[in-house]
């Protein structure tokens, strides 16, 4: 990821380089060695990219924040969907978009308790539940 | 459905990331409905195996609304079902039956008619029964009206079938199933290869099956196909003898409607090929049940087929016996191909039919078999009030015309004119026409012939304003018959124009036209002392 700087430089390198030489002037090694750093650069790259993509092809985590994305969810609200979910055992964390039942906060734990109305706004963001007149009597 | 999980699930159903369809099928257990339901929808969407896997293992327990979201991407299934029917446990593949026919998963057939040929098994029988079941209910979907898309794909996709189910066919020893062949007969067209080679070859395993479906299914898609051999010269024997055996009514009246009142030339020749119709009306009583139209077809084809004049001539004595009307019209008709006493007799027996056509067609018959008293039974006839019947006797009896009446007129004495003239008057219904086109000929011995011939015919009334005029014609022989003619006038432009001729300079002429004014005033007299009494006579 580093070389993307030198990666991105190089056009205007070259530019800079070939704007003062004539063509019978370039030297052959400095060619050669920039030649060889845009390949290495391109191919690491296009690893890179092939391997974020094909993390991306199966991954829970991805996912989820994916999912927090597409509800443009903040800091605070991702921290603590992954919370309840660590809190539930989820395996998998995108269950709580789906799953109304993991934001009940009369489930929470002793730590997010304070958070509780937090977990009903949020509850209401992704389901459409409001507070219960249980929970309301409980708060 | 709320927006935020709509959002989330259409996510879902689009990403890439194929942990979505773990994160889905573990939303399948969840209590909340909605999450379920869009979980199915959306596994359904994605393109994931496991996922339709799932909820292939899961239809039996899915509630109505997830059924009915199958329902709408049933084919999602299909790949599933087929790799469940080729490496599977029993029970899986009766679920796998049973969710094709559930679902309607009709490209579930080739797949369903490769697992019955590649071995026999206890469970041949359950895959035999849904392709048929599922055969028919394409069938259904078939015959059902779509859009023009709709049925082209429809038909695409009975192309495909058609040929899963001719490999099974061709395969026959391999299953033995019954069920396939019906499946094969209901969706394959009267052209198809396999078809005909089976038909056309007694030592094929299929040959048997195949004619006994023709013969006994009840299916529309078989007896549909079976018909479609009616109108083809290359029919085979074999079918042939099928459609002449068959005599169920549900067979009969599609028979019937296919032939019609009028069979195509192609139809009678195939039917001119067959000796013995099992439903004949000599031979059964099914047609009794069928409707009038079918009868008719039914005496149709019995006339065009093989069978011998005695046996054709008991049908139309059935039927003219007990058929419907149409039916017994037709027979009537058909009746006059045939010669002989036997024919003769039926022809009198049924001269009473109720129904006025029947007697029509059975009187024109009279004459040219020389019935002795013809005669006189068509002039017994001659008072039928029946459009219909006096046409028959029209036709039955060209002699007695008003042309014949009129060329013949100076040979009859007045007794012969009368008699003659008022049978023609009832069998000719153009006397009017005629009568006064003759008077206005040039020939004043025809215009007067014209006259007397309308008072002969007692036909005055219906050409009065034509004589009327006859008042002022040039020869006085005319006027007087005109005159005369007129005292059996009923409107008032006929007694002015009388009341005028009384001032003719024809001494004859004004003696007519008072004998007829005197004769008009007695009966007006007569009619309105007819009248009084009937007043008097009321309370």
């Amino acid at each position: 990821m580093n070389m993307f700087p030198i990666n991105a430089a190089l056009p205007w390198v070259a530019v800079a380089v070939f704007a003062r030489l004539q063509p019978e002037q370039i030297p052959a090694g400095w060619l050669g060695a920039i030649i060889a750093v845009a390949v290495v650069s391109g191919m690491a790259y296009w690893h890179a990219a092939r391997l974020r993509r094909k993390r991306r092809q199966y991954s829970h985590d991805y996912l989820f924040a994916d999912l927090c994305a597409l509800h443009r969810l903040n800091r605070p609200s991702r921290n603590l969907l992954k919370q309840l979910a660590r809190y539930h055992n989820l395996g998998h964390p995108a269950r709580m978009f789906l799953e109304p039942v993991w934001l009940d906060p009369q489930r929470l734990p002793q730590a997010l308790h304070a958070r509780a109305e937090e977990i009903v706004k949020l509850r209401a963001e992704l389901f459409g539940i409001g507070q219960t007149p249980a929970e309301a009597l409980d708060a | 459905m709320n927006q935020s999980l709509q959002k989330t699930l259409q996510f879902l159903a689009r990403t890439n990331n194929e942990a979505a369809v773990e994160v889905l099928i573990a939303a399948l257990d969840s209590p909340f409905r909605p999450a379920v339901h869009g979980a199915v929808a959306a596994l359904l969407q994605r393109r994931s195996p496991s996922g339709h896997k799932e909820i292939f293992r899961r239809l039996p327990t899915l509630d109505p609304q997830c059924r009915q979201i199958v329902v709408q991407n049933a084919d999602r299934l299909t790949p599933v079902i087929n790799e469940v029917l080729e490496n599977s446990s029993p029970s899986e593949l009766a679920a796998a039956c049973e969710a094709a026919m559930t679902y309607r998963l009709y490209a579930v057939i080739p797949a369903l008619a490769q697992a019955i040929v590649r071995a026999a098994s206890a469970h041949t029988e359950i895959i035999a029964q849904t392709i048929l079941q599922l055969t028919d209910q394409f069938y259904s979907d078939l015959a059902g009206g779509h859009s023009a898309a709709a049925q082209s794909e429809l038909t695409d996709l009975r192309e495909k079938l058609t040929a899963a189910l001719e490999d099974a066919v061709r395969k026959f020893h391999r299953h033995r199933q019954p069920a396939v062949a019906e499946a094969f007969l209901m969706l394959a067209k009267k052209s198809n290869i396999t078809l005909w080679h089976v038909l056309t070859h007694p030592d094929e395993a299929a040959y048997n099956t195949l004619l006994e479906l023709l013969e006994r299914s009840q299916r529309g898609g078989v007896i549909r196909l079976l018909l479609c051999f009616l109108d083809d010269p290359q029919t085979p024997r074999a079918v042939l003898q099928v459609l002449a055996r068959r005599n169920d009514p549900k067979y009969l009246e599609l028979a019937m409607r296919t032939i019609g009142p009028r069979p195509l030339k192609a139809v009678a020749e195939n039917l001119a090929r067959i000796e013995k119709l099992a439903w004949a009306p000599c031979h059964s009583q099914v047609w009794r049940e069928l409707p009038e139209e079918a009868q008719e077809a039914a005496i149709r084809s019995v006339m065009a087929s093989g069978m011998s004049p005695e046996a054709k001539l008991a049908c139309l004595g059935e039927v003219l016996s007990g058929g419907k009307p149409a039916c017994r019209r037709a027979a009537a008709q058909s009746l006059a191909e045939f010669a002989g006493p036997e024919a003769t007799e039926l022809v009198l027996r049924h001269l009473n039919d109720p129904d006025a056509e029947v007697r029509a067609h059975l009187l024109l018959q009279l004459r040219p078999r020389q019935v002795p008293g013809a005669l006189a039974k068509l002039i017994a006839m001659a008072d039928s009030s029946e459009p219909v019947v006096r046409e028959a006797l029209r036709r039955a009896l060209p002699e007695f015309t008003v042309g014949n009446f009129l060329a013949n007129f100076d040979e009859m004495d007045e007794a012969a004119r009368s008699t003659a003239g008022l049978l023609v008057r009832k069998i000719d219904c153009h006397i009017a026409d005629r009568l006064r086109a003759e008077m206005q000929v040039l020939s004043p011995v025809r215009r007067r012939r014209a006259v007397l011939a309308a008072q002969a015919m007692g036909a005055v009334a219906d050409v009065e304003d034509a004589i009327a005029q006859l008042l002022n014609d040039e020869d006085h022989m005319v006027r007087i018959a005109a005159a005369s003619a007129l005292g059996a006038g009923k409107s008032v432009v006929t007694w002015e124009a009388l009341r005028d001729a009384l001032l003719d300079r024809s001494y004859l002429v004004k003696e007519a036209a008072e004998k007829s004014l005197e004769v008009i005033s007695e009966a007006l007299r007569h009619a309105a002392s007819g009248g009084a009494q009937l007043q008097e006579a009321s309370p």
